[in-house]
């Protein structure tokens, strides 16, 4: 898989391994205890290591969209990832739900010495994907049969970004100096639904069951960032820009029908 | 079992997907940044701007470091020091390297005020070949007048880069043979040939043109185009003249040249390409880790000039709009000359009457639009 994260839209491709591109490999290792709690709560942590070799990423000023010739736009790196993962259940009761919350690392490095051309100078960095912290909770109370609410929340660290930091006059315009390949993180994403489900029939010998839902998604109106760009404004001014998708409340009415 | 949502959410996110501002936090050295352009140039005069890197907010102009001792060193120990000069509206270093010898690798040295040392890494000089000839085409469906470079070169020549210098005449929609003088409240005649009619005006390249025949068998250019002007620009409306300067350049400077222009030229659209983090070729001796941008090359450089003249092929679209002169009466000249209104003519009716016709000053004075009087040494024409 490839991933283009810097422009406005980020996107995935992927590709088969060539003559060019090798075969990615890696080794795992994990551990993980369970265990139940007074009968009710279901908890889990569990922990990973994980070692890549001949991962891809881009070259610097790698064209990433409508190349006919991107593998000679990438290198090969070598990756580690590791992370703990902390989980509890509670999967009965008038009140269920589960929370979980996991720490992960994944970082890159150039595998090959490509002189000054060598990202962040062969030394380790952020993978595109790296997001260290990520708690996510969803949780059920059932008033009565028929009335039940739900509350869902997700939180997680901003994905690592290359960004312009400084701009510099040369060769008669104004150029733009990045930071270090991924060394910046776009703001941190939060997101809270709350939902209402009514389930107005219980009559066992009918066709169809219906739930009906009143919720909102995204409660706080937070404006998380799907992506951020940079434009230039009016020749001297270079602005940073961040694109949000559902970035205030949004009620919803759902109608569900089982048969 | 149907989820609406599944099927409202994308036709959602159409609608609902909003850009805001986005200052990210925790920026560090943002400004500051040494900043070092030029190359050294074999043969002739090499000219080095120093600078530093601003705020990406900041839009205050560019100042140029002249505190510095710069000077160009040989791999023979041969030192040749530079002094400033007042060149394209900047103070830059200029080090006379007519006499260098090509078989010797140069680079630069850079002294700042702080005691700080940086150097360019030891460059071979490339030898430029001629060019072959300039070329120019009017591309109606664009719009634009191309303009193209023919060269060929051996198997050391394989990476190219160009610069030009432009200089234009242009005139004012108006020939005025009058003026008006605000102390005196009236309009006289220009003495002599004096007009403000004819003027010239130039300018420096400020795109990256590079290009390689790495992947072709013979190393030849044809018609290779490097860079355009929009049909309705002011400088080709009468007489128009550039200068190309060629360079060849080494396979580590084409890379840093053409990673500067996509980093730049192609940010914050949907096909940006990956950016990056650029350093170029000159480091600091008491820090290697500091960063300083730019890259200074070693070559030769070869020239080639070309006029193009609008009265042949008539390609220069006015857009310009100037009515058509107006009689004041002369109680409303200081008026209108406040407005920013000027003489165009001076029309005897008869009598020892005159009409005098007034048009807005940037139709009757060339210089309201940037150029001056001063006509470049080459310029193939007699009036002033």
């Amino acid at each position: 898989m490839i991933s283009n994260t810097t422009s406005i839209s980020p996107l995935d491709t992927w590709k088969l391994t060539d003559e060019k591109v090798k075969p990615q490999n890696g080794w795992q290792a994990a551990t993980g205890l369970y265990w139940t709690m007074a009968g009710q709560y279901d908890v889990s942590l569990e922990s990973y290591y994980k070692k890549m070799y001949n991962y891809l990423d881009y070259k610097s000023g790698a064209v990433l969209s409508m190349n006919e010739n991107l593998v000679d736009d990438l290198i090969t790196t070598q990756g580690k990832a590791y992370g703990v993962e902390l989980m509890i259940k509670k999967p009965i009761g008038k009140l269920n739900g589960w929370i979980s919350y996991t720490y992960s690392r994944t970082m890159l490095k150039e595998m090959e010495d490509r002189g000054t051309n060598t990202i962040n100078r062969g030394e380790w960095y952020n993978a595109p994907h790296d997001k260290p912290h990520d708690l996510k909770m969803v949780g059920n109370y059932k008033f009565t049969h028929r009335y039940s609410i739900s509350v869902n929340l997700d939180y997680s660290t901003g994905r690592p970004v290359t960004i312009p930091i400084s701009k510099y006059m040369y060769a008669g315009g104004y150029r733009l100096f990045y930071s270090d390949r991924n060394a910046y993180r776009i703001p941190d994403y939060f997101r809270l639904d709350i939902a209402m489900n009514i389930e107005p029939s219980h009559y066992l010998k009918q066709l169809t069951h219906m739930t009906v839902t009143f919720g909102v998604y995204n409660v706080t109106g937070r404006k998380n960032a799907y992506s951020i760009y940079y434009t230039t404004n009016g020749g001297t001014k270079i602005e940073g820009h961040m694109l949000s998708v559902f970035a205030t409340q949004i009620p919803y009415i759902n109608l569900n029908l089982k048969f | 079992m149907k989820h609406i949502s599944y099927i409202l959410a994308p036709l959602m996110l159409l609608f609902t997907s909003c850009i805001y501002p986005f200052e990210p936090e925790g920026i560090k050295e943002t400004s500051g940044i040494i900043v070092i352009e030029g190359d050294i140039i074999a043969g002739g005069t090499s000219f080095f701007l120093i600078s530093y890197s601003q705020e990406l907010t900041d839009i205050t102009t560019l100042k140029s470091i002249v505190h510095a001792k710069v000077s160009v060193e040989s791999s023979s120990g041969e030192v040749i020091q530079g002094r400033i000069t007042y060149r394209n509206s900047q103070n830059v270093f200029n080090i006379d390297t007519r006499n260098l010898d090509i078989d010797q690798k140069y680079r630069l040295s850079v002294l700042m005020n702080d005691g700080e040392q940086y150097y360019s890494t030891w460059q071979t000089v490339e030898i430029s070949p001629e060019i072959d000839s300039l070329s120019f085409y009017p591309d109606e469906t664009n719009e634009v007048m191309r303009f193209y470079v023919s060269t060929h070169g051996d198997d050391n020549q394989r990476y190219y880069k160009w610069t030009y210098k432009e200089d234009w005449e242009y005139h004012s929609h108006y020939n005025s043979f009058f003026f008006y003088d605000y102390a005196t409240d009236a309009v006289y005649e220009y003495p002599g040939t004096m007009n403000r009619y004819y003027c010239w005006n130039n300018d420096y390249s400020t795109s990256i043109m590079v290009t390689n025949t790495k992947d072709l068998t013979d190393n030849r250019l044809i018609n290779h185009e490097i860079y355009s002007v929009g049909r309705t620009n002011n400088k080709i409306s009468y007489i128009y003249s550039v200068e190309v300067y060629q360079q060849v350049i080494s396979e580590e400077a084409y890379t840093y040249w053409v990673t500067l222009s996509k980093n730049s030229d192609d940010a914050g659209g949907l096909f940006s390409p990956q950016p990056s983090e650029l350093r170029g070729n000159i480091y600091c001796a008491g820090d290697s880790t500091k960063p300083v941008l730019g890259y200074v090359g070693a070559s030769t450089v070869t020239s080639k000039r070309i006029f193009v003249d609008q009265r042949k092929t008539l390609f220069w679209r006015r857009t310009e709009d100037c009515d058509a002169p107006m009689i004041l009466s002369s109680l409303d000249w200081r008026k209108y000359y406040n407005y920013g209104y000027d003489v165009v003519d001076k029309v005897e009716e008869g009598m020892g009457v005159f009409s005098v016709y007034w048009a807005p000053v940037r139709c009757v004075d060339c210089t309201k639009k940037g150029g001056t009087k001063l006509k470049p040494s080459f310029w193939p024409n007699d009036h002033i």
